[in-house]
């Protein structure tokens, strides 16, 4: 119950904390480059809820159940993760070190542990985890491409 | 030939990777967030800390959740 609540509470305010990000950085002087957050702040939601929602749906059945859980916050730590460049300014290119490798290496861990405790990587785990590993890899290679430029540009004018 | 049986383990993945993420929120949001609060130098509108206590409130929600069956005490 609680859980729900907080999911959708943190999943809802995603949107006003991107467009703020994105004043913040068009005030900065950062021009059309701010509003590359715009769509990763969105899916990143959106996934996110579709995950929890997942788990709802499944809670009669444990094993499933926990694992969607699982995969959602693996999902909602990604700020946290990508904050981690703010210690190591020296690593380049932050956005996959911090925000692909580092933040996805909770979902490789999570595989491991879960062959070697539990015999097998359940489908759920696997397939639920390569998808956001893709998604999170897309992001990178369309990051300051003119299609996500424009795509995030029309995304904040619809939400602001 | 008999399948490989699984290793079982004082902690399970569920906790391990709870208290992995306990540690990269506060350690991830310590230096531009939690820090510059205690210092009374970060200023956001109010939907900021809405967000962030309400995300913050996920992951504590799962860490404790995982602990508690972890140690059947629920």
């Amino acid at each position: 119950m609680f859980g729900v609540a907080f999911a959708f509470g943190t999943a809802i305010t995603m949107v006003p904390v991107g467009i703020f990000a994105t004043e913040k950085e068009l005030a900065q002087g950062f021009g059309d480059f701010a509003y590359l957050n715009t769509i990763g702040t969105i899916t990143s939601g959106f996934i996110f809820l579709v995950l929890v929602l997942l788990g709802v749906l499944n809670r009669e059945r444990p094993q499933v159940h926990k694992r969607f859980m699982l995969l959602a916050t693996i999902l909602v730590l990604w700020p946290a993760w990508f904050r981690f460049r703010h210690y190591f300014p020296q690593v380049p290119r932050p956005d996959i070190w911090f925000g692909v490798v580092l933040s996805d290496s909770l979902i490789l861990l999570a595989w491991i542990l879960d062959k070697k405790q539990n015999g097998r990587i359940h489908p759920v785990l696997l397939y639920g985890g390569i998808l956001i590993i893709i998604e999170n890899v897309v992001e990178i290679l369309l990051f300051d491409t003119e299609l996500w430029r424009e795509t995030g540009k029309l995304i904040y004018y619809y939400l602001r | 030939m008999k399948a490989a049986s699984p290793i079982k383990s004082r902690f399970s993945l569920f906790l391990i990777i709870g208290l992995i993420g306990l540690f990269g929120a506060f350690g991830g949001f310590m230096s531009t967030f939690f820090i510059p609060i205690s210092k009374g130098v970060f200023k956001a509108p109010t939907i900021i800390y809405i967000h962030g206590a309400l995300a913050f409130s996920w992951i504590l929600l799962y860490a404790s959740q995982t602990f508690l069956i972890h140690y059947k005490n629920y």
